[in-house]
């Protein structure tokens, strides 16, 4: 299958259509050859059972005419007489003594068969009238070979023949046909007479008197078969080249016109006996086929006893001689169907030709085209699809070509461009390069300006340094030879429109002057009298103004949108590299010094933490194990005041924290444990927290908290942190009064407000409070405080991307102002460890 | 094993430290069977001198010669101290040390000072197998 699939179109095309003719042709060849045969097989047998049909009604009837002939005959007057006196004189003779009558006709029997030709006894049987009517009737009937008869009591009474006994009652024909006194007529089977040398048969019939009421005797002949076989059976045989048989009772099968007699075959009387219904056979007979057919031999009349014979006519033809018209036909049809299917294998491959020369045409053409011959086309005239197909392909072809051909100038155009470009981008390469690897500064600015000039071909390229205020631009370093001299003399230009330089210098962006003799801004140098065009770029980094690059060059118009677009980047790395270095030489020191000092508080606040947490152990454990009544019992002022000592320490410790806290958040090293926050759970907290601080003050709370407020995402514990800053700031800068929190939340944003009536913040203060370390300056300043948690909570809610602020009058009261965005994206990190908890207990 | 019958290993050589703990687990909890170690020498002989092993173990990190990492080991090095609750009990409570202890292999933390009104909680919670690392 495979290798079918594999084929090229020619071939599958070729393939297909020979397939289907041949099929075809088979098809038709087989259904011919079947219905044809077939039809003519059925008129072959049909005309063998005609003929059997026939032959069989022709003998019958032959053999009725001579019963009806015979019986004729007994109607004869003479004949009757004849029996009838021959009777008469036994009676008379022996009255009515039946023995003595047998014996008498067994007496003269033996005398009948010892006499000669000549004795009475004989003669008179031979020549009186009776013998002479059947001497007659023989010669009407020539067949008739032999015909006598006998008395009532089997006695020979005349005959044509000299017979071979006088007494015949013991015979069978005869007891048949006088039927114990009733009367029949016989036929025998046929036999083989010696004498005559023909087949023959007997017949009897009675002979009755006149009333047809007594048998008077038996009159019988012996009928031969040869006109028989010659009339009907040979010579219709021979004229037709069929062969015709009669197949007898006891099996034995009369071929006439070999004149004798034989066992019929085996196998023919099996076939016969399914012949019943069919009308013909096809059977084997000494290695013959033939066809068969056979019919009942029987007389129309139905009287004569032919019917009882019991023969059938059996006609054989030789197959290959009946169906010769249908081998013939047969032969017909394959050699048609042979010249029909040559035919239609001509025309396939004629056909396949036709459709796949177009398409082998395209294919080749296609196959040119991918391996490189562009100007390649097919040729293929056709009206057809492929025709179509063709010159559309063509027409594509044709674009491929023009479009190809269009890239290529274009990749031609690209790539020199690309290789200047690349020479260039080299050069900015190699600046970085110097960057970073030349340490000493003068060099470095002298190498990039060289640099600059070799690649890109400007006789004079400079790089000026400005001065702080960016007012006067130095001269440090030069290409040129010129460039050398200005050197020198320490060239400088001011800040302003004198000059290209100065230009840059005021307005910190690039100037171009593509032709010197048209630019008033153009100062003529004595040093670059060559000069025609020229380029200055702003050397920026770190947001301020370095320097400047200078280019100039000895032809108008050098310099291209892309030349500006590389100078300006190779400008960029110049100034990164000349500020790299300046705060290499001016900052590096600084910064160490920032670092050591840095490290220096990050050590300190350690100790401190751990320095003071020690002892604030011993403090808080047994100040608070005393006012437990752990140690003993204490009276209400004593549990007072060493409560007072407990808040005191906690205070302490609540700085340490808040210091270290501030000081993650200034090193940047504050991280967030991000996670699912349900504001309501922290506010209602809060909110209790705030109701067990004013306890002992005279602070109404009002809580107005929206129920199920969106959850948003972020570090639960810090928003807590920032709502109990805000709640114990309120009620700790609150003598009395009010205390109100309420939250709620609008589109994407969460409100929180913690208002008091305390005793506020002034104008002033306001900006310092969310500074670290700044605790506003106030009369009521019992009150403890780091001055260090709100600025902690205004990290902690920027952090959330939220924002917090506060409204206030002093004397009149503050409220603060938290938002948190709901859909908010928070770095996640790793969890922080909290100066007042941790994680694992959340 | 009941919270009477629990026993305690706590080292540290601040005595005040010493005494907290004492009353928080003696008089605050009613615990009776607690050792105090107030040096790491002879360490391991030591802890396997003890009468049973202990419930828990609190150290102090900053302990001489061995201090409370080196201990962690030592302990950890003790076949049947393999899988003693070992607690941290440290004023040094930065955020690098808090992942040390954690990298070390200690049980839990809790921080200088400790906060009395939660620490017997902490305790239940740890001799039920629970992790328990907090700072005040």
């Amino acid at each position: 299958m495979m290798k079918l699939i594999n084929l090229n179109l020619r071939s599958k095309l070729i393939t297909a259509f020979l397939l289907v003719s041949v099929l075809a042709g088979g098809l038709i060849a087989f259904t011919a050859n079947r219905t044809t045969s077939q039809a003519l097989t059925d008129e072959v047998g049909n005309n063998l059972q005609r003929l059997a049909d026939t032959q069989a009604l022709a003998v019958g009837d032959l053999l009725a005419r001579q019963t009806d002939a015979l019986q004729s005959l007994s109607l004869n007057r003479s004949l009757r007489e004849f029996s009838a006196d021959q009777n008469a004189n036994y009676l008379n003779t022996f009255g009515g003594d039946q023995e003595a009558i047998l014996a008498s006709i067994l007496e003269i029997d033996e005398e009948w068969v010892s006499v000669g030709e000549d004795d009475l006894l004989i003669r008179r049987r031979l020549f009186s009238t009776a013998a002479s009517e059947l001497q007659t009737f023989r010669n009407l009937f020539p067949d008739q070979v032999e015909v006598f008869f006998t008395d009532e009591y089997g006695g020979l009474a005349a005959a044509t023949d000299r017979t071979s006994d006088y007494y015949q009652a013991d015979e069978e024909w005869w007891q048949i046909a006088y039927n114990d006194g009733e009367g029949a007529i016989y036929i025998g089977q046929p036999s083989f007479d010696e004498s005559s040398q023909t087949f023959g048969l007997n017949m009897a019939v009675p002979i009755y008197d006149r009333e047809r009421e007594t048998i008077l005797g038996i009159l019988r002949s012996t009928y031969s078969l040869e006109t028989l076989a010659d009339l009907v059976l040979e010579t219709e045989s021979v004229r037709t080249g069929f062969e015709i048989g009669i197949l007898l009772p006891n099996d034995q099968f009369l071929i006439s016109n070999e004149g004798r007699m034989e066992a019929a075959d085996e196998t023919l009387l099996a076939n016969l006996q399914g012949l019943e219904e069919a009308q013909y056979a096809e059977i084997e007979i000494n290695g013959a086929v033939n066809l068969i057919s056979q019919a009942q031999v029987t007389d129309i009349t139905g009287v004569s006893g032919v019917d009882d014979l019991g023969w059938q006519i059996v006609v054989f033809q030789d197959e290959l001689t009946a169906l010769e018209p249908v081998n013939n036909q047969r032969r017909n049809i394959l050699l048609t169907t042979f010249l029909v299917t040559i035919g239609a294998a001509v025309a396939a491959v004629f056909m396949a030709n036709l459709l796949a020369n177009p398409i082998s045409r395209l294919t080749d053409t296609a196959a040119d085209i991918a391996g490189g011959n562009l100007s390649a086309r097919a040729d293929v005239d056709t009206g057809d699809e492929i025709g179509l197909l063709s010159n559309t392909f063509n027409t594509m072809a044709d674009q491929l070509q023009e479009t190809l051909a269009g890239l290529e100038d274009r990749v031609e155009e690209r790539t020199s461009q690309l290789a200047e470009r690349s020479t260039q981008l080299e050069t900015a390469a190699i600046v970085a390069r110097d960057v970073t690897s030349v340490l000493d500064f003068e060099d470095l600015l002298e190498r990039v300006a060289v640099k600059i000039s070799e690649s890109f071909g400007h006789y004079h390229v400079a790089i000026f340094l400005a001065d702080e205020q960016d007012q006067q631009a130095v001269l440090r370093a030069a290409s040129s030879e010129g460039g050398q001299k200005m050197l020198a003399r320490r060239h400088t230009l001011q800040a302003g429109n004198e000059s290209i330089i100065g230009y840059v210098l005021a307005n910190k962006r690039h100037r171009l002057v593509a032709d010197v003799n048209t630019e008033d801004v153009y100062f003529q140098n004595p040093d670059l009298p060559q000069t025609q065009s020229e380029i200055a770029l702003p050397l920026q980094a770190g947001g301020y103004l370095l320097g400047v690059l200078d280019v100039q060059s000895k032809e108008k118009d050098s310099f291209s949108p892309d030349d500006i677009t590389i100078l300006q980047t190779l400008a960029d790395q110049i100034a990164v590299a000349i500020y790299n270095s300046q705060l290499f030489e001016n900052v590096s020191q600084a910064r160490q010094e920032a670092e050591e000092a840095n490290r220096i508080k990050t050590q300190f606040l350690t100790n401190m933490s751990h320095e003071l947490r020690t002892p604030l152990n011993a403090i808080l454990n047994f100040t608070g194990f005393v006012a437990d009544g752990v140690l003993g019992e204490v009276n209400d002022e004593q549990v007072d005041s060493l409560n007072k000592t407990i808040t005191s320490g906690e205070h302490l410790l609540s700085l340490i924290n808040d210091i270290l806290d501030l000081s993650k958040i200034e090193a940047g090293k504050m991280s967030l444990f991000v996670q699912d926050v349900n504001m309501n759970h922290i506010l209602d907290s809060a909110a209790a927290t705030a109701k067990g601080l004013i306890k002992e003050k005279p602070i109404s709370l009002t809580v107005d908290i929206e129920p199920n407020l969106p959850e948003l995402k972020g570090d639960k514990r810090r928003i807590r942190q920032v709502m109990l800053n805000l709640v114990s700031n309120a009620v700790k800068f609150t003598p009395e009064g009010e205390i109100h929190i309420a939250a709620g939340h609008e589109d994407s944003n969460i409100h929180i407000s913690v208002r008091d009536t305390g005793i506020g913040i002034s104008q002033e203060d306001m900006k310092k409070v969310f500074n670290s370390f700044e605790q506003i300056e106030h009369e009521l300043y019992s009150v403890s405080g780091t001055g260090l948690g709100l600025p902690i909570s205004k990290h902690f809610v920027e952090a959330h991307n939220g924002q917090m602020w506060a409204e206030s009058e002093l004397g009149v009261g503050s409220t603060f102002y938290v938002t948190f965005p709901v859909e908010s994206e928070i770095p996640e990190t790793a969890p922080a460890l909290a100066s007042n908890g941790y994680p694992a207990q959340e | 094993m009941s919270n009477s019958e629990a026993t305690f290993l706590y080292v540290d050589d601040d005595p005040l430290s010493r005494d907290v703990l004492q009353i928080l687990l003696h008089k605050v909890m009613g615990f009776s069977q607690i050792e105090f170690f107030e040096h790491s020498n002879n360490f391991v002989e030591r802890v396997q001198a003890l009468p049973a092993v202990p419930s828990i173990i609190f150290l102090d990190i900053e302990v001489r010669p061995h201090n409370g990492y080196e201990m962690l080991a030592l302990l950890r090095d003790i076949p049947t101290y393999q899988e003693v609750p070992i607690i941290a009990v440290t004023a040094q409570v930065m955020a690098a040390d808090v992942d040390k202890l954690r990298e070390t292999g200690f049980t839990g933390l809790i921080g200088k000072p400790i906060d009395n009104r939660l620490f017997p909680q902490f305790v239940n919670q740890i001799l039920q197998g629970q992790a328990v690392w907090h700072i005040s």
